[in-house]
């Protein structure tokens, strides 16, 4: 793999044998904070021997000075930036914004990508994606405050870089849609990602994510896990019988209640399913993020809206984030009062 | 340690699920063990499908 150089710093593809490097960093970094990359095991067996991870180092006079990590998402083509950090002694000099570069080369490069999303956590981390690096992300929402770090919930911000990989993007556009045509969202999504869009027809399904098709798993499909400290879930589809986007959306606020300690609760629903995100809206959701060409079908892209709810007192933090976090809530939220009104 | 016996549990949704996560936290919060037992096929498939069987 071709390496590059910023302020002397050697970028490379991440070995096996850089685990307890890569470890050692996030110790030095979290100090007493909990997180998973602390533990070599954990870096070597997941991360580096699973192949939908990519993963890059920073090194300068042989010891790793940074590192980047993608996830991709084989069910829509995705790469997800996943974990990023750089030596506090090395910030500020660029390097940072470097590997971010090149790992997000290698993920266009690559057979599989149609489109890039991150989640930034600091205004610093949104500014590198959105204004350092070529092409950049276009910020796109938030993410409704999933992640605990710390002890504390805090919002990330959603950003998305479509259609700049070896295949071409076929966006298909909701028609007639409301969402989609309002002004917040084509002026603040559409236009700076720049991702051309046909109009077309979009598939009954409702929810868009990673789920595993079993005859007995329904109706809602999700991913949880009991003990992560999020307390969060994420609803991967509905393969229920119903077809009353109202009542579904009830059967998924009742199922809700039944994971009593959830705390966040996140799913993409296709964006020409309004009367869907009308109902869940009125039960606590709200829109999040739009996510143009986000759901792949038979070749096709289709947007979708990041609806979230959390259920906690506690606002979370921001890293410099806030502005934009508001900014989002009330673009989208607009919309819905726009929509109640007709 | 708390036993649930799903001996006549034949099939479980996603609220079931829910409800079982649910109660797999509230173990876990008083130190206790969550014990399944007769767990059918079609039940077991949905949790190691789900990752709840693994917890």
């Amino acid at each position: 793999m071709t390496t590059f150089s910023s302020d002397g710093h050697r970028i490379r593809r991440a070995r096996v044998d850089d685990a307890p490097d890569i470890a050692a960093l996030f110790q030095l970094v979290y100090e007493a904070s909990s997180h998973p990359c602390k533990v070599s095991e954990f870096v070597s067996d997941t991360l580096l021997a699973d192949d939908r991870n990519l993963w890059l180092v920073s090194e300068r006079g042989g010891e790793l000075t940074g590192c980047m990590g993608m996830l991709l998402h084989p069910w829509n083509r995705s790469w997800e930036f996943v974990r990023g950090l750089t030596r506090p002694d090395c910030r500020g000099g660029g390097l940072a914004t470097a590997l971010a570069q090149h790992t997000t080369a290698v993920a266009w490069e690559s057979d599989s990508c149609d489109l890039v999303i991150a989640f930034p956590r600091s205004r610093t981390m949104s500014r590198i994606i959105t204004d350092a690096i070529t092409p950049g992300f276009t910020v796109v929402g938030h993410d409704g405050g999933i992640n605990i770090a710390a002890g504390q919930r805090e919002y990330h911000l959603v950003a998305l870089c479509v259609g700049h990989g070896r295949q071409s993007v076929d966006r298909v556009v909701p028609d007639n849609n409301q969402v989609a045509a309002q002004d917040f969202v084509q002026r603040e999504v559409i236009e700076p990602l720049r991702v051309p869009g046909r109009a077309g027809q979009y598939p009954p399904v409702l929810i868009a994510g990673d789920h595993v098709r079993h005859p007995d798993y329904g109706p809602f499909t999700f991913e949880y896990h009991p003990f992560c400290p999020s307390d969060s879930i994420e609803i991967t589809a509905y393969t229920g019988p119903k077809s009353d986007p109202c009542a579904i959306a009830n059967d998924l606020v009742l199922t809700l209640e039944s994971f009593e300690f959830v705390r966040h609760v996140r799913l993409a629903a296709l964006a020409d399913k309004t009367a869907f995100i009308e109902a869940l809206c009125a039960d606590g959701f709200q829109r999040s993020a739009y996510l143009p060409a986000w759901y792949l079908e038979n070749g096709a892209r289709y947007d979708c809206v990041l609806l979230t709810r959390r259920t906690t007192a506690e606002e979370p933090a921001d890293h410099g984030t806030r502005n934009l976090v508001d900014h989002f809530s009330r673009g989208y939220h607009g919309r819905r009062l726009e929509t109640h009104r007709s | 340690m708390i036993v649930l016996d799903l001996r006549d549990c034949m099939h479980m949704d996603s609220a079931g699920l829910g409800a079982l996560a649910t109660a797999l936290v509230k173990a876990h919060k008083v130190g206790r063990q969550l014990v399944l037992l007769h767990v059918s096929g079609r039940v077991r498939e949905l949790l190691r499908i789900t990752s709840l069987v693994s917890v």
